[in-house]
């Protein structure tokens, strides 16, 4: 923790009554790359507008590089930001809006024109320079504001959904390159977004957020395998969920019979509920005797989405149904199709167990 | 341990952010001009407002002034006689210019450009000239005095007939603006459920524009019942409450009586405000809605209809205007009609000669430029600024106020204040400064409301992003606020500008020997029975506004022109 | 251009609400001097004086007889008024009482016409001209309407011109004043209202200013208008068909006259401007548009003015005019005033 370069101590922001941020603490290591992700209203811009000093913290710490910028305003503060509506500079060429920041430091002119040059072939906008941000496409016009922001070389960037703006295509083009430019400077980065792709695919570390306060901080993997709280794993890809009340430390029940998971913390007799992802569950040959865990179900639709069929099953005695990713070759081999039988097990490993939220 | 404490005494007060010496600026100048409104506006209406409890040597009466007032049945009987004029006025002014903003809207009739700038032209001459030229055309010499049928053109049927040539286009602007907004696919529906004409009419089109109706009666209403020119000129024996306080205070130098009539006359100019401030908000949520523009089948008998109203209002206005020019031109009306330059002799007139003429030249332009300076900053400062909010929303609601505080009673709130022996800025009195400061108060509302809108559109992280290149507030200010908002600016500056030459109510209380004003000069003149010269001067005012404003079409065109390179984007 | 940097100075200084830069310097003496002068003389009067004397600039206020009084009267705590120059002579009286003159008695005072002076030694007030009533018909309008050329202020009275006369509101004019002061005195008291009350059956409308009668009856718009007769004179060299009628009872006269108010900053200058006000040069020059001036003897005819002028003016009591002044405006206001053209 020492090494960190921005560090959040016990940070809260209330607007009136309301409480956007409840008392959140976070590093973030120099040259890391970090998604704020979170549903909209979850505090996740509020803490972005806290670090960049744009709307300062009730309460709490904010430190970065060593030195306490609490309460600085934003121009003491060092970093970059770039906005999901570019806030380009409407009157100003793209090289002049490069160069906005870089023109009142008394840098030589040539010295500034070097560093345009440089920032734009770095966004592969080399011959852009002398066009009106209105002339570009939206993802040129993105590329021009990191450039911007990048521009004065700041310790610290923030990008504030730069990509919501766009469409599909050139959204994920752009996930990769802001991601390898982010590689080749190493600058530290902050990214809010609420698109949880985006901060799997982008994020060094991501921290999902909701209701003002951290779910869960980790890499996109531990994120993804293992949520820390039924928040997140609702919130980050696609789950299945079955209620259950717990048996022993990993065992429960419920009126399709016994499930096991991986064990838990969680007490005998109480409420939980388990969670497990389409992709792990696997299918059996339904005339399998041997394998104690088989379930038996209808499958009620099955969806082709290409690679895989996503099928919705409705296992015998359970009171809902479930969503299984199939392979279209094991789809084939166990004749899975709507309206069929088909059988699956639930490997415990991979079988979370929450307590049941209020 | 030290930490702890640290937080233990966070908790019991917020952080209060830093302030960068950018920052400390930044609160200087919303200080100094909120200073400005506070001096120009707060200031002076609250003097005006004590003064009404005030007895003429200073001792506070209580309510005794407004006993006395509602005592004098005079003073009282011009109540009735200014709602019933502002409520006529509203009617007429409202159902014509309905009807002509339809056809600009919904017919295909041809030379809409060239109507709408006809219907404009009111807003560039003083309210007193359509007073002048009724008395040319229906007076007892009146050219076509037969068409009034023996009733007289001097009292309400002549302060009405001016004052619906005055709000005209005030009333069309709005009306346009609610009927562009109608939605084509209510009317597709409503044709397509077989609704006859008649019944889209009241059903989908009424309903539709019924917000822009309200607003523009409400603003139709204040401006006829504050208007000054119009009864001044043509009012005859009919006393109105704006020619009342002109009465009391520069008649009979009762200042206190004065302020007493302003304040009766206050009281409907700030409910009419209030009622469409309220309006206004509904309609711009109407405006914000998605709606597919309507365009208009062509129909020969409607936009032949159209054509054909269009060309009556248009000779209205433009046979106003004519017979003013004709006033000034005749030798010696009705005895000796040929042409000549006599009326422009204004030297040996009352009202301030050729001077007056120049003064409001001058007048208008600093008007323009200072008012430009200080409204687009104001602004500015209450969009964009940071810190202060409760100062910044004590200005917002200043910039607000001048709408609903008539010019005279803003005049004689001047009088009052800078006047006072008391007050250091009374050296500002009878000069030229405080005519300009009175006329940029008089029509702060619309200016700030136009600077406010342009500013809106402006992406709001501009500041935050000039922020984190650690550049001042000003010089984005600079660089790109004042640019992209260029058009905005030059609308400000040349709606003060007309406005300040045609404006008589609020300085014909501030003139001084040196300042006389040519609106001012037209009511002098006038008065003294040159109403020819009075009509001459008129229409130089005309000329000179009509000139700024086509100097200012081809100034707007050519930014436009080299701007459009990067203009699209604000556009779209 | 000078004049003009001055103003933009001062416009800075508004707009910065700084103070004191709104003050300029200069070399000539400004006199701000009030008054009810015709506006086409005020440059004529000005040029004439400054001939002999172009150190001293005058600044005219000039506005109807009674605003000029109200407005001196309500700026007596703080007079803005360096000197009057062409105020009635029963207004001067009434700001004489109040104590507001400075009397002077200028060079050359021997030589006016007594009646052309303040009784008190030294003088409150010297005159300059008399300006008599008046009473302007339009021929044109007169034959169109069948109306007889009146011959007296009683003829006004006859039915036939209802609706046909305009005359000016006393409260406000100077002029106004003078003619109901004069039937007054010359009906008493009470023929006065009488004759006032029948004549206001057939007053069209009261105007604001004196000469507005004369002129609206120079172009038509009224048929008689009770005005006075250098008014009238004016516009009847102008080309309008008007005959200017002195009525035969008599007529009210006022004075225009001459007073430095008290407590001026600028004494000396208007010390010298009184002195020039009673001159030779300044009667002639009066004399260009009044019949009666205040040295009778350097007086020529008139063009259109009537010739029985001197002799029809009534023996006018100002004293018993000025400390009447109220009352009797009030009493006016009280009967005829709804009547009266917007401004008072």
């Amino acid at each position: 923790m020492t090494d960190a370069f921005l560090r959040i101590e016990n940070l809260t922001k209330n607007f009136g009554s309301f409480t956007a941020l409840r008392n959140i603490s976070l590093s973030v290591l120099e040259g890391e790359f970090v998604c704020f992700l979170g549903p909209s209203g979850c505090g996740k811009t509020t803490l972005l507008r806290a670090i960049a000093g744009l709307d300062i913290q009730t309460q709490g710490r904010v430190e970065q590089a060593g030195i306490d910028i609490s309460i600085l305003p934003p121009s003491e503060r060092d970093f970059g930001i770039v906005f999901q509506s570019y806030a380009l500079f409407p009157n100003l060429t793209v090289e002049k809006n490069v160069a906005y920041g870089l023109e009142s430091r008394r840098a030589a002119r040539t010295e500034v024109t070097t560093r345009v040059n440089e920032l734009l072939s770095l966004v592969d906008l080399a011959d852009q320079g002398k066009k009106y941000p209105s002339q570009l496409s939206g993802g040129q016009q993105q590329r021009v504001a990191l450039a911007r922001a990048l521009a004065t070389s700041p310790g610290l960037l923030l990008l504030d959904e730069p990509l919501s703006a766009l469409d599909a295509k050139v959204r994920t083009h752009l996930r990769q390159e802001i991601k390898h430019l982010q590689r080749r400077l190493a600058v530290t980065t902050i990214m809010v977004t609420h698109d949880q792709e985006e901060a799997l695919t982008m994020a060094d570390r991501i921290v999902v957020m909701n209701h003002g306060i951290i779910e869960q901080i980790g890499s996109p993997e531990d994120i993804y395998a293992a949520p820390a709280s039924e928040f997140v794993a609702q919130f980050i890809g696609t789950m299945n969920f079955v209620n259950v009340v717990v048996a022993s430390a990993n065992q429960g029940t419920h009126q399709g019979g016994v499930l096991e998971f991986s064990p838990n913390s969680l007490r005998p007799r109480e409420s939980a509920r388990l969670a497990f992802r389409p992709e792990d569950v696997e299918i059996l040959e339904k005339s399998d005797e041997h394998n104690r865990d088989k379930v038996l179900g209808k499958v009620v639709s099955a969806e082709y989405l290409g690679a895989f069929l996503r099928v919705t099953i409705a296992p015998e005695g359970w009171e809902s149904t479930l969503l299984a990713d199939i392979s279209t070759d094991i789809a084939a081999r166990f004749v899975v199709e709507a309206g069929g039988d088909v059988a699956f097990r639930l490997p415990p490993e991979k079988i979370l167990a929450y307590q049941e939220s209020e | 341990m030290a930490a702890a404490e640290v937080q233990v005494r966070d908790k019991a007060s917020p952080l209060k952010a830093k302030s960068s010496s950018d920052d400390k600026l930044m609160r200087l100048f919303i200080l100094v001009i909120g200073a400005y409104l506070v001096v120009a506006l707060a200031m002076p209406l609250y003097v005006m407002l004590s003064k009404s409890v005030l007895n003429s040597d200073g001792g506070f009466v209580g309510l005794s002034n407004y006993f006395a007032y509602f005592k004098t049945p005079s003073l009282v009987y011009s109540i009735k006689n200014s709602l019933f004029v502002g409520l006529v006025t509203t009617v007429i002014t409202v159902s014509i210019a309905f009807v002509l903003a339809y056809g600009f809207t919904r017919s295909r009739m041809p030379g809409k450009p060239i109507f709408k700038t006809i219907a404009m032209i009111p807003i560039l001459v003083p309210s007193l000239l359509p007073g002048i030229a009724l008395i040319y055309l229906f007076g007892r010499q009146g050219i076509i005095n037969w068409a009034l049928f023996g009733h007289e053109i001097y009292g309400p049927i002549g302060i009405i007939i001016s004052e619906v040539f005055f709000t005209l286009p005030h009333a069309l602007i709005i009306i346009i603006t609610a009927l562009s907004i109608a939605d084509a696919r209510l009317y597709e529906a409503a044709t397509a459920l077989r609704a006859s004409s008649t019944r889209i009419f009241f059903t989908v089109t009424l309903p539709g524009v019924r917000y822009g109706l309200i607003s523009a009666g409400f603003v139709v209403f204040t401006l006829a019942v504050t208007d000054f020119g119009a009864p001044k000129v043509i009012g005859g024996d009919f006393n109105v409450l704006a020619t009342d306080i002109y009465k009391q205070v520069i008649g009979q130098q009762n200042f206190e009586m004065g302020a007493v009539v302003s304040v009766v006359l206050l009281i409907p100019a700030a409910l009419a405000f209030f009622v469409d401030r309220l309006v206004q908000k509904k309609q711009i949520a109407l405006l914000s809605s998605r709606a597919v523009a309507l365009e208009p089948k062509p129909s020969r008998r409607f936009d032949n209809g159209m054509l054909a109203y269009a060309l009556v209002v248009s000779f209205f206005i433009l046979g106003i205007l004519g017979m003013c020019q004709f006033a000034a031109l005749f030798k010696f009306f009705p005895y000796n009609l040929s042409l000549g330059l006599s009326n422009y002799q204004f030297d040996l007139m009352d009202g301030g000669g050729w001077d007056s003429y120049f003064n409001s030249i001058e007048m208008a332009s600093y008007t323009a430029v200072f008012g430009t300076l200080i409204v687009f900053y104001g602004a500015y400062l209450v969009e964009k600024g940071k810190g202060l909010g409760v100062i910044r929303g004590a200005f917002q609601f200043l910039a607000m106020l001048p709408m609903a505080v008539p010019g005279l009673v803003l005049g004689l709130a001047y009088i009052f204040f800078f006047n006072m022996p008391s007050n250091p800025l009374n050296v500002l009195y009878h000069t030229m400064a405080i005519l300009v400061i009175s006329t940029i108060t008089h029509f702060y509302t619309v200016s700030h409301l136009t600077a406010t809108t342009a500013l809106k559109q402006m992406d709001a992280q501009f500041e935050s992003v000039a922020a984190s290149l650690k550049q001042p507030f000003y010089r984005t200010f600079l660089r790109v606020t004042v640019p992209v908002c260029t058009p905005a600016i030059l609308d400000i500056s040349i709606y003060l500008f007309v406005n300040a030459m045609t404006t008589v109510s609020a300085v014909v209380f501030l003139y001084s020997p040196h300042t006389t004003l040519a609106s001012v000069a037209v009511l002098n003149m006038d008065d003294a029975g040159d109403i020819a010269p009075a009509a001459a001067m008129g229409m130089m005012i005309f000329y000179t506004a009509a000139s700024v404003k086509i100097l200012h079409y081809f100034l707007s065109r050519g930014i436009e022109a080299k701007t459009q390179a990067w203009r699209r984007s604000i556009e779209n | 251009m000078k004049k003009s940097f001055y103003r933009g100075g001062s416009v800075i200084a508004g707009a910065l609400l700084a103070m004191g830069l709104a003050t300029g310097a200069s070399a000539a003496t400004d006199l701000m001097v009030y008054t009810a002068v015709e506006a086409e003389d005020l440059k004529k009067y000005a040029a004439r004086f400054n001939e002999d004397h172009p150190d001293i600039n005058i600044n005219w206020v000039r506005d109807s007889t009674g605003i000029v009084t109200a407005k001196l009267l309500a700026e007596k705590a703080n007079p803005r008024a360096d000197i009057v120059w062409g105020l009635a002579a029963t207004s001067l009286l009434l700001m004489k009482g109040e104590g507001m003159l400075e009397p002077y008695a200028p060079a050359g005072l021997d030589a006016l016409d007594p009646k052309f002076r303040d009784k008190s030694s030294p003088p409150s007030w010297t005159g300059m001209d008399a300006w008599v009533a008046a009473i302007c018909v339009n021929t044109v309008e007169a034959d169109k309407n069948n109306l007889p050329m009146p011959s007296s202020w009683q003829d006004l009275t006859k039915p036939v011109y209802k609706g046909h006369i305009a005359m000016p509101n006393p409260n406000s004019s100077g002029t106004g004043f003078l003619d109901v002061s004069s039937w007054l005195q010359l009906f008493g008291e009470e023929g006065g209202w009488a004759f006032m009350d029948k004549l206001h059956q057939n007053i069209g409308h009261y105007t604001h200013s004196g000469s507005k009668p004369c002129k609206q009856a120079a172009r038509g718009e009224v048929a008689i208008g009770v005005s006075f007769a250098f008014r009238g004179a004016k516009s009847k060299a102008s080309g309008a068909p008007l005959e200017v009628i002195i009525p035969s009872e008599g007529i009210g006269w006022d004075m225009e006259a001459t007073a430095i108010i008290k407590g001026t900053k600028n004494l000396d200058a208007a010390k010298t401007l009184a002195d020039w006000s009673v001159s030779e040069k300044a009667n002639k020059m009066y004399n260009e548009g009044y019949a009666v001036i205040g040295i009778q003897s350097l007086a020529k005819p008139v063009e259109h003015f009537p010739n029985n002028i001197p002799e029809s003016m009534i023996d006018n009591d100002f004293e018993w005019a000025a400390s009447n002044r109220k009352r009797i405006l009030a009493e006016w206001q009280k009967r005829y005033d709804s009547k009266s053209e917007p401004k008072s």
